[in-house]
């Protein structure tokens, strides 16, 4: 995009010489996925006080790291593009390679930083033990499944009131409700949500149970798939 | 409520509970909870190799349960005996009280079964085991029946019944399957007994007498002389009955390996409200599933109920082991069913009408309900309450007790239009007295001292009233179906002593109209003479006509209603809806129910008078032809569906006379076979 066209590129049929090709083929080294993220885990690594910009981070890796993500990508042009790099950057904070800092105090875009970096700054981020981990961290389906299942035994038939499944996960209210909501309002619903029967529930059951509007839903159950 | 749409006949989207699946004819979408179905099908299908069966139907309150019963009924046609059983309320007499609900459900014609129209169950049981016995004997080569003779036979087994015609051949049949199913079934006296009344069943004449005793009760000398049966001293007590009856329904279970197996679906447990009744009821499912053979058992409940009431604390270990042994779910919607279900709604409306519909789910735009119908919930009775918003009406709230009296109202009207008529059931007419007397606890004037009932007494009630705290009044109602000479003297015999001991104010004997005393000239003289002793000093005989038994019946329908949540009502302008509670039964009971019958009762026990209103005079068969025409006439005419009102508007701007809304339901009930009812509230009319 913003990339200014290397002269040497032999991209455009109508430029560049036939004499000139080997020079490139001796500079575009092909760089595996593997050592595209190790050069930029590598660089970020060594800035330990400030973290890069998706701008400065292709600077910092060099030329041929920017060359070698370009064809790696089959881009017709010689050099890594910025919205290139952003979604390499991106893959990489979506399996927690790196740390993300969110633009604000005077900053205007997304900061990356190594881990190691990270935890040194950040350190809210980044819970001490494995038990925070487990419940402080996202609300899965696979997590509500396991804690429906718990009571599916005392419960015949599956219908297990919601308030304990709630109860069980110790999640966010909000994160909870919008998991069943997104697991029942589906043309197939995997997750039944049923009325029951009011009178059966204390008020601090049925304030842990589900509300859409005005409707009560007491029990929840997995359909059989 | 809102107003509806003015192109619809009706409001196919009226939230209302199935209620008697025997009754009902909304409109069924099979893909909806197909699996339980099937599940049900499956374990019939296996009842004579694993005979120890039962199953639990477990749903929230509209998820369908009485639909899935209602599609067990229509599979009568092909794999099943079908039988419903309301609850039961009584836990002395479970079984005889299901041995009722079992005959009065043989004596209806299965549904889906044109070939055999007219016919009932029994008959078709009877049939076939006729038939079995003629294949038998006819391989020990006894008999002589040309293959294509079976063949047709087979097909259609009530043929067997034409040999009637030929009396000495039909008793050689009749004689032929004796002693096939002597070799068969064991030799015990009832097994006996029972397969004698079921051939006497096939004689229209004896019909009411062989359902009688097939229910349980005992034959009397009269009874025993004119069926041919052994006439012996039995055992009158209870708990007697209540073992008699087991053996009759485990004779009828033998006989069933040689036609179908049969359900029995127990519906609105909700309304077992007792530690006693939920541990009668536990125990008869054990009996059922231990010892009788090819009858299913298949309760259906909300889970709360089990939870709740069915817990551990509350049923023994085995008796809930039996009940759980195999616990059906059901399913909510996808958006495929659910717009199954609104499209069937709409056609079922709008059947035999004229008008064009644009697209199959007209009013409604198929984009607007693929993204709206599952927004609420995806029980189908969700779907049908939102189906009900998107109409775009604006909503009133509206006053539950208005609903309970409606809902009151078209069952009543439907007890008197259907074909097949309830039969006397005394715990439904006990239950009905409670409930009327004992909301007299709500009425300021009076304090209840005692209510209850003995071994005895069907309904013993003493208030005291609040302003003269020394005049206190004592009822004593006995609800009496015996038709046995001995066991009623001695129950008037209560009565008289009651009377004399000065220990009641009000005694009132209550029977059956269609079952008077004596039951014909010269009958039961010594019935009659204490019948006479008990007027005499005082006592009140009531006999109950069907239009009565109709406000009894009816109220207690309507109460099972409210525990199960089959009964809701607008409850904002929103449209959503909420259930009725039994508070607001209890206000339908104080301000709207109206029952001449037993205000009248109620008046006597008060100030000791009582005014005897003067039925309307019964329609004779030539003016019920009259008004039948005209009722035709009337539903022959655009949009081909009405309420009984409007039908009885018409009929009277034709001149046809006076006529009571009983009357004309009445009359509809004689000529079912071209008169048919949608079982909406209120119940819609038509031509069939």
């Amino acid at each position: 995009m913003g990339a200014k066209k290397s002269p040497l590129s032999d991209k455009n049929p109508k430029s560049g010489t036939p004499e000139k090709t080997p020079d490139r083929a001796k500079l575009q080294k092909v760089f595996s996925q593997a050592e595209l993220e190790a050069r930029l885990l590598q660089v970020l690594e060594k800035q330990l006080e400030q973290g890069f910009t998706c701008g400065e981070l292709p600077k910092k890796c060099g030329l041929d790291w920017r060359r070698g993500l370009a064809a790696k990508l089959g881009a017709k042009k010689p050099e890594a593009g910025s919205q290139d790099v952003q979604s390499f950057v991106y893959d990489l904070w979506r399996r927690g390679l790196v740390f993300s800092e969110p633009p604000g105090k005077g900053k205007r875009s997304c900061r990356f930083w190594s881990m190691t970096a990270a935890k040194a700054h950040f350190p809210l981020a980044f819970p001490s033990s494995a038990a925070q981990i487990s419940e402080q961290g996202a609300l899965s389906v696979d997590r509500l499944k396991s804690a429906y299942d718990k009571f599916v035994p005392q419960h015949l038939g599956g219908f297990v009131p919601i308030y304990k499944v709630r109860r069980e996960l110790e999640a966010f209210k909000e994160e909870f409700d919008t998991l069943l909501r997104s697991l029942n309002e589906r043309d197939e619903p995997l997750l039944e949500l049923l009325g029951g029967d009011p009178q059966k529930f204390s008020d601090d059951q049925k304030n842990d149970s589900f509300r859409r509007g005005d409707h009560l839903f007491l029990r929840m159950r997995w359909r059989e798939t | 409520m809102r107003s509806k749409s003015p192109d619809l006949p009706f409001d196919p989207f009226a939230a209302r509970a199935v209620g008697d699946p025997w009754r009902s004819p909304e409109p069924d979408i099979a893909t909806v909870n197909a699996q339980p179905f099937g599940t049900i099908i499956q374990l019939l299908g296996q009842i004579d190799k694993t005979p120890n069966l039962s199953a639990l139907v477990l749903g929230e309150a509209g998820s369908g349960k009485t639909h899935l019963i209602k599609r067990l009924m229509t599979a009568q046609g092909t794999s099943l005996i079908f039988v419903y059983v309301h609850p039961m309320k009584n836990p002395v007499t479970m079984f005889s009280n299901l041995l009722e609900r079992v005959m009065t459900n043989l004596d209806c014609s299965p549904m889906g079964l044109d070939a055999f129209f007219g016919c009932t169950q029994l008959d078709l049981i009877v049939a076939n085991v006729i038939i079995a016995a003629l294949e038998e004997n006819l391989k020990g080569g006894q008999v002589k029946i040309p293959p294509q003779s079976l063949k047709a036979l087979k097909a259609n087994p009530v043929k067997i019944f034409q040999q009637q015609k030929n009396m000495a051949k039909w008793a050689k049949i009749l004689s032929k399957t004796e002693e096939f199913l002597a070799l068969k079934l064991p030799k015990d006296l009832i097994s006996k007994m029972v397969l004698k009344l079921l051939f006497h069943y096939l004689d229209d004449s004896k019909r009411t007498i062989v359902q009688y005793l097939l229910s349980g009760y005992p034959p009397d000398e009269d009874d025993a002389k004119a069926l041919g049966i052994k006439f012996h001293e039995i055992d009158l007590t209870i708990e007697a009955q209540e073992e008699r009856s087991k053996q009759i329904l485990k004779a009828i279970g033998r006989m069933l390996r040689f036609y179908r197996p049969m359900i029995l679906c127990f519906d609105q447990l909700e309304n077992l409200d007792t530690t006693a009744l939920i541990s009668s009821f536990g125990k008869l499912i054990s009996e059922i599933v231990n010892e009788v053979d090819n009858i299913l058992p298949i309760a259906f409940m909300r889970p709360d109920t089990l939870e709740s009431g069915f817990s551990e604390e509350n049923l023994d270990k085995a008796a809930r082991d039996r009940l759980t042994l195999r616990v059906i779910p059901l399913d909510g919607c996808n958006l495929e069913q659910a717009l199954d279900i609104v499209k069937a709604r709409l056609d079922w409306a709008f059947e035999g009408s004229s008008q064009a519909r644009p697209n199959p789910y007209y009013p409604f735009q198929e984009e607007v309900l693929r993204k709206e119908i599952l927004k609420d919930g995806n029980t189908p009775r969700m779907v049908l309450t939102t189906a009900s918003k998107l109409m775009g009406h604006k909503f009133v709230p509206e006053d539950p007790v208005a609903i309970v009296t409606k809902c009151f109202h078209s069952e009543r009207e439907q007890l008197l239009a259907t074909a097949n008529k309830e039969p006397f059931a005394k715990d439904t007419i006990v239950e009905a007295l409670h409930l009327y007397f004992g909301n007299l606890k709500n009425n300021p004037e009076y304090e209840i001292i005692h209510f209850g009932q003995d071994k005895n007494i069907d309904l013993r009630l003493e208030i005291k009233r609040l302003k003269n705290k020394t005049d206190k009044r004592r009822l004593d109602i006995a609800v009496e179906t015996s038709s046995h000479g001995k066991t009623l003297i001695r129950n008037l015999g209560n009565l008289v002593t009651r009377i004399e001991g000065g220990t009641t104010d009000v005694a009132i004997f209550l029977r059956d109209a269609n079952n008077p005393i004596p039951p014909g000239p010269n009958k039961m003289p010594k019935t009659v003479e204490q019948l006479k002793r008990f007027e005499d000093r005082g006592g009140t005989k009531l006999y109950l006509d069907y239009s009565q038994l109709a406000d009894l019946y009816a109220l207690v329908y309507t109460r099972n209603k409210i525990p199960p949540g089959d009964l809701s009502y607008v409850s904002n302008d929103r449209g959503d809806r909420k259930v009725v509670s039994m508070a607001d039964f209890a206000s339908f009971l104080t301000d709207r129910f109206e029952s001449p019958f037993l205000a009248d009762i109620q008046k006597k026990l008060l100030t000791g008078k009582t005014t005897r209103s003067k039925p309307p005079p019964e329609i004779t068969p030539e003016r019920g032809g009259e008004i039948v025409s005209g009722i035709i006439e009337v539903l022959d005419r655009p949009p081909y569906k009405f309420k009984l009102e409007q039908i009885a508007s018409h009929l009277q701007k034709k001149g046809a006379g006076q006529i009571t809304l009983d009357q004309l339901a009445t009359v509809i009930s004689r000529h079912n076979n071209v008169i048919g009812y949608y079982a909406v509230t209120p119940p819609i009319y038509f031509l069939k």
